[in-house]
């Protein structure tokens, strides 16, 4: 709208501050953090992390990762969130796809169905005791089968399901294809950007999740790496327990050091691919927000 | 709910609407060939059977079923006794046990306070931030400034309270040596009660700042370029365009979110995970809300009913805000979001 270059004048300066004083403070918490995790613990107590690691050391993540908790929480980490958007993809992708044929029989009824419980809720304790009913209580599978169907996904697959041509279908339907076959051998690959979008918007929501496994999952072994992270925070046997990481490891560790590190591994794979995806995130949003 | 019409279009994939247009010149639905409905399900019956069902099944299990749950308020439940069917029903009674509770009256102030908060200070900045952001000319720039802002959205609330605490500390924080250094005495912000709502108020704001921009960006970028350029030509500067041009347009997709966020105004301005992660033994007073209390009462020390009898008098009271407010808005300005 504004084609024309023109002169900077005092609000482009005040705009341009603005903004860049905005990115700074929102990076340097995780300069900070970054930093600290490479630091030798003890230096940090007389000498701060400002920017850059003070005495570098890989020592803490050495800790972390020959730490048998903090590995085997990486790995339900991992599980939960893999097989979790594996299964929501399918269960809701699957849905929406159905959901995406306006002609068939039902479909105002069902989506009805599926979109109310966007608005009413039984709240946290009545979702507690229906899990505690269903006999999910400390089972890896709380962490995954109530994430199966959720009809924000659903709206948005279903939106972008109706907007591919029909007649590819009905040319796979002559050549006597059925419904489940069209969709996987048809549909499914047409649609990797979409699948894409929710698997990402699943996948985040996986691996950031924690008050599941602090609710339903008393078992420690079963915990993933954010809720290992929250006792340490919340918790003094948490942090006992990185004290006593620090204390078998050698003299350059620090229990805030070892937790920095420990932070470090829960956010790198979200920093890592997240510039690759931000796109089909805020796509998947913008879609999202007219549908609702 | 919807934004105004030019911007759907503007969103839609060039994709699908070439799509669309393909599917207009064919001119058929495939509806047309069946008469008779029950012969239609049948031909598509593994749509229904394998592709619905799952679906089906776990909206019944995991979101319809809980809803069965709320007659627990009106219940004393039991949940070694199991089923809602033999608990004895007893009324109104959590209702009135709760509101002569001092402590509901002290979360019901810790939730106001920070809803409230949420409401008029995070609400607008935002909708600041995107018209900043649409007067920036150099796109590389404005592409990067998004990347960043974006950013903490993905980030748990787990690793934002860690990150808080470091930064706040009182040894070595950020925070704290920047006090020193201006010659104050160290704040101890994380252990004393009346930082608490300042602290939770500006971490959302740090981290969901940009990512809210999104839906005001979206909306600032559907307005007619042509409205600018005659503006320009009737020698308009930038605030006036502002305020003449981009806010009217953007006013109804304020209105929505704004309702949207009066409506948590009982639930803490839908902080849970910001409190639960941030708060301490020592800022109790301060961090314990409505919903702390329900967790606390209810998961935590199994007075389930109780804890219901709260959370569904949130959802009740969350449900008049929000029609109470889109039916002013409709006063106002004769128009509905919904």
């Amino acid at each position: 709208m504004k084609s024309k270059k023109l002169k900077l004048n005092i609000t482009d300066i005040v705009i341009f501050l603005v903004m860049i004083f905005l990115c700074f403070v929102t990076l340097y918490p995780f300069v900070y953090a970054i930093s600290y995790s490479f630091s030798n613990g003890h230096s940090v107590l007389t000498n701060p992390v400002s920017f850059l690691p003070v005495d570098f050391t890989l020592e803490n993540y050495k800790a972390v990762f020959s730490n048998d908790k903090i590995a085997r929480a990486f790995v339900v980490s991992v599980m939960r969130t893999v097989i979790g958007l594996s299964y929501t993809l399918f269960i809701t992708g699957t849905a929406a796809y159905t959901l995406s044929k306006r002609y068939l029989p039902g479909n105002r009824f069902f989506s009805y169905f599926f979109i109310i419980p966007m608005y009413v809720s039984g709240g946290m304790i009545a979702t507690y005791v229906n899990i505690s009913h269903l006999g999910l209580m400390n089972n890896f599978f709380v962490y995954i089968f109530p994430y199966g169907f959720a009809a924000y996904y659903m709206l948005i697959m279903r939106t972008y399901f109706a907007g591919i041509p029909i007649s590819l279908e009905e040319s796979a339907q002559l050549d006597g294809a059925g419904d489940i076959r069209i969709f996987f051998q048809i549909i499914a690959p047409l649609s990797k950007p979409i699948f894409a979008t929710i698997a990402l918007f699943a996948g985040v929501m996986q691996w950031n999740m924690w008050f599941d496994a602090m609710v339903y999952v008393p078992r420690a072994s079963l915990h993933p790496l954010q809720l290992v992270l929250q006792n340490v925070l919340k918790q003094a046997a948490g942090l006992a327990n990185m004290k006593q990481l620090a204390q078998s490891g050698e003299m350059k560790i620090t229990a805030e050091a070892v937790q920095m590190a420990t932070l470090v591994v829960a956010t790198v794979p979200i920093l890592l691919i997240y510039p690759f995806v931000q796109r089909y995130f805020v796509k998947g949003v913008m879609i999202g927000a007219v549908k609702a | 709910m919807r934004l105004p019409s030019n911007s759907t279009v503007h969103l839609r994939d060039k994709r699908s609407e070439k799509i669309n247009k393909a599917r207009k010149s064919v001119g058929i639905s495939r509806s047309i060939h069946y008469k008779n409905k029950w012969a239609l399900v049948m031909k598509h019956k593994y749509l229904y059977l394998l592709f619905l069902t799952p679906a089906i099944i776990t909206a019944l299990l995991f979101q319809y079923r809980p809803m069965v749950g709320i007659v627990m308020a009106f219940q004393k439940f039991d949940i070694s006794a199991g089923s809602y069917l033999t608990s004895p029903f007893i009324g109104f009674e959590n209702f009135k046990m709760f509101l002569l509770n001092p402590r509901f009256y002290q979360a019901l102030r810790n939730t106001l306070g920070l809803s409230l908060m949420s409401l008029f200070i995070v609400f607008p900045l935002p909708i600041v931030f995107a018209l900043m952001l649409n007067e920036i000319n150099r796109v590389n720039f404005k592409r990067v400034v998004q990347t960043i802002t974006y950013l903490p959205h993905f980030i748990s609330w787990v690793v934002v309270a860690t990150m808080v605490y470091k930064m706040v500390d009182p040894g070595s924080g950020m925070i704290n040596r920047i006090i020193t250094s201006l010659g104050n005495e160290t704040i101890p912000f994380m252990r004393e009660s009346q930082y608490f709502w300042s602290i939770t108020i500006i971490s959302s704001i740090w981290k969901e700042l940009g990512w809210s921009a999104i839906i005001y960006i979206a909306a600032i970028s559907s307005i007619d370029p042509q409205l600018y350029e005659a503006a320009l030509m009737d020698g308009a500067g930038r605030f006036k365009m502002i305020w003449y041009i981009t806010l009217p347009s953007i006013s109804s997709t304020i209105a929505l979110m704004f309702i949207l966020k009066v409506s948590t105004i009982i639930s803490s301005g839908g902080l849970f995970d910001a409190v639960y992660n941030l708060s301490n033994p020592m800022v109790n007073e301060k961090s314990y809300t409505l919903e702390m209390y329900s967790y606390y009462e209810g998961i935590m020390s199994g007075n389930y009913s109780y804890a219901t009898a709260i959370t569904l008098t949130q959802s009740v009271v969350g449900l008049i805000l929000v029609i109470g407010a889109n039916e002013i808005y409709k006063k106002i300005t004769s128009k509905s979001v919904f």
